[in-house]
């Protein structure tokens, strides 16, 4: 189930040129990537990538990893299951917070995500690398204001494609609910999937933070129980 | 000649009782001869009202300041006059007083009304004219209200301030309408914005404009909750700090007494301070800390202060960042 568009309209603003500048932006670095050789590849990943183990112990990029990381990924796939995600559910969020505060919410998501990461994991060696801690903060943040907001999705049924609407309550719970099992497997068990479930769950937090986020005009309709 | 007819005329129509006739001539004479003492001396008994006879009597020791008789009726008329005055004074006062009273027992639109009634004989005291200037939600009721507060009180420097901000809301409609918004009242804003639709020179105005009357008509027909511009400058203020500690959190691989540098402990008092600035000049609302920090002027600021808040809120903002990324790239 893969989200293409959210097919409600934008209320305060046109454009959502933060979320435009953020795919586009990390598409140039995925390009940037993909130009360079494998060892220096490697050596970036390993460097600029949030390495639980070497953030625990105040070594390395440190702080700077943090962010980097939100702005690298691993291949096409990963950065195009990202963006989908964040055109589809950054649009709103960025027109209820305005880009500048929107764009601050999805470093700390980012930021929430690399945190937790490294709490449940602090001895991990592995980089991690990805906007989807940041993209989980911004599918959060979507949860809490516009849980009745209608998400167009492809399915693929026996190879035949459809594209359902779901409720974004459902389809957000839905993925938050696929990464607990996993989440709690890698923490009891220590296994490896590859994917930063714990990430996905801690950029989720940050959506508690959201009211802090957004505009006044927005937030007043939060608070008046009325759609954002 | 004509005159001494005249006088004649009038002096005997006084001694027949016909005191209307009488009057009507010797006000004749004095149009003809302002220098007449006799016509003038006969006007201070026959004129009605206290202001005419006081002027009469100050004629007639123009002309002749040896004139005991009239100057000592003088003073008893100018007694008179300050009695009466003082008579009205206290007259206004209880009007004034109870005017306020009104407002306490939640009768606003009483009192504005009995204000109002007040004012419109221009003589009511400063305070009556303070009582306007809060009840009245207009601003051509308002402004003219302070100003003669200020007429009578020249020294209240509130009312001053006041009126700079009423006088800088007339000529920037703009700024008004979006205090209104986000005060909540949103009438009041979509009014403000037809003002200042009506003065905007660009179409790129107009049509920002129509946008926000738009949102604003659907706020209206929403019923949304009024959020008070403290709470929107406490919120705002929030978002930055918080960034700031979990990086820092980060930095210290979530040991924050691993962090010898107290500089970046400190740093997030700079932060909360630019957080806090960048809200102040976010929000457009008329806030106590612009009165501090500004002249109160407009809806919280000119936009070169807000401008120049923003911009040190920024600088307070980004210079901790740069601090603990330079401290990041230092240990790599």
């Amino acid at each position: 189930m893969i989200p293409i568009n959210d097919t409600e309209p934008n209320r305060y603003s046109r454009f959502p040129a933060m979320t435009v500048s953020l795919i586009v932006i990390n598409t140039l670095i995925l390009v940037w990537e993909l130009s360079l050789p494998f060892d220096e590849l490697y050596r970036l990943v390993k460097v600029y990538g949030a390495t639980s183990s070497l953030i625990f112990n105040r070594q390395g990029a440190g702080v700077i990893s943090v962010i980097t990381c939100m702005f690298l990924h691993g291949g096409i796939m990963h950065l195009v299951g990202n963006m989908f995600f964040l055109w589809v559910f950054g649009r709103r969020v960025e027109d209820a917070c305005g880009p500048i505060r929107f764009l601050a919410y999805y470093v700390l998501a980012g930021t929430t995500a690399t945190l937790i990461t490294v709490l449940t994991g602090p001895n991990d060696p592995t980089p991690g690398i990805g906007a989807s801690g940041a993209i989980f903060g911004v599918m959060g943040a979507y949860f809490v204001l516009f849980p009745g907001g209608r998400i167009r999705t492809l399915w693929f049924i026996s190879f035949i494609p459809t594209w359902p609407k779901f409720r974004a309550f459902w389809f957000v719970l839905y993925y938050l609910a696929i990464q607990i099992p996993p989440a709690i497997d890698t923490y009891v068990n220590g296994s490896q999937y590859g994917i930063g479930h714990w990430a996905h769950l801690g950029g989720f937090f940050a959506c508690i933070f959201i009211p802090l986020f957004m505009r006044p005009e927005a937030f007043a309709r939060y608070m008046s129980d009325v759609p954002v | 000649m004509k005159e001494d007819v005249l006088l004649q005329q009038a002096i005997s129509a006084v001694r027949a009782g016909h005191e209307l006739t009488a009057r009507d001539i010797f006000l004749e004479i004095v149009e003809i001869n302002p220098r007449n003492e006799t016509a003038w001396m006969w006007l201070t008994g026959l004129l009605d009202d206290l202001e005419d006879c006081i002027y009469a009597c100050e004629q007639v020791l123009d002309i002749n300041p040896q004139n005991a008789h009239v100057r000592q009726y003088l003073g008893q008329l100018l007694g008179q006059r300050e009695k009466r005055r003082e008579e009205h004074r206290l007259y206004m006062e209880g009007q004034v007083a109870h005017a306020r009273e009104l407002v306490r027992g939640k009768k606003k639109d009483e009192a504005l009304e009995l204000v109002r009634l007040l004012t419109k004989s221009g003589e009511v005291n400063a305070d009556g004219w303070r009582l306007l200037a809060e009840l009245s939600a207009d601003m051509d009721e308002r402004l003219p209200a302070l100003e003669k507060l200020l007429a009578l009180t020249p020294g209240d420097v509130k009312a001053q301030k006041e009126l700079e901000r009423l006088r800088h809301f007339k000529n920037n409609p703009f700024d008004l309408a979006e205090m209104y918004a986000e005060q909540g009242n949103f009438e009041k804003a979509i009014e403000a914005y037809g003002e200042a639709s009506i003065k905007s020179k660009s179409k790129r105005e107009q049509r920002e404009i129509y946008w926000k009357t738009v949102q604003l008509e659907n706020l209206r027909q929403e019923n949304i909750t009024y959020i008070s511009p403290a709470i929107s400058i406490a919120r705002l203020a929030a978002g930055p700090p918080l960034l700031y500690f979990m990086l820092l959190l980060a930095h210290v691989g979530l040991n924050p007494f691993a962090e010898p540098n107290l500089l970046l402990w400190i740093g997030f008092l700079w932060v909360l301070l630019g957080g806090f600035l960048t809200a102040l000049a976010a929000i457009r609302s008329r806030s106590r800390i612009w009165s501090l920090l500004f002249k109160d002027v407009g809806a919280g600021g000119t936009p070169a202060a807000r401008f120049t808040m923003s911009a040190a809120g920024w600088i307070l903002v980004m210079l901790p960042f740069a601090m603990l990324f330079f401290a990041a790239f230092n240990r790599m």
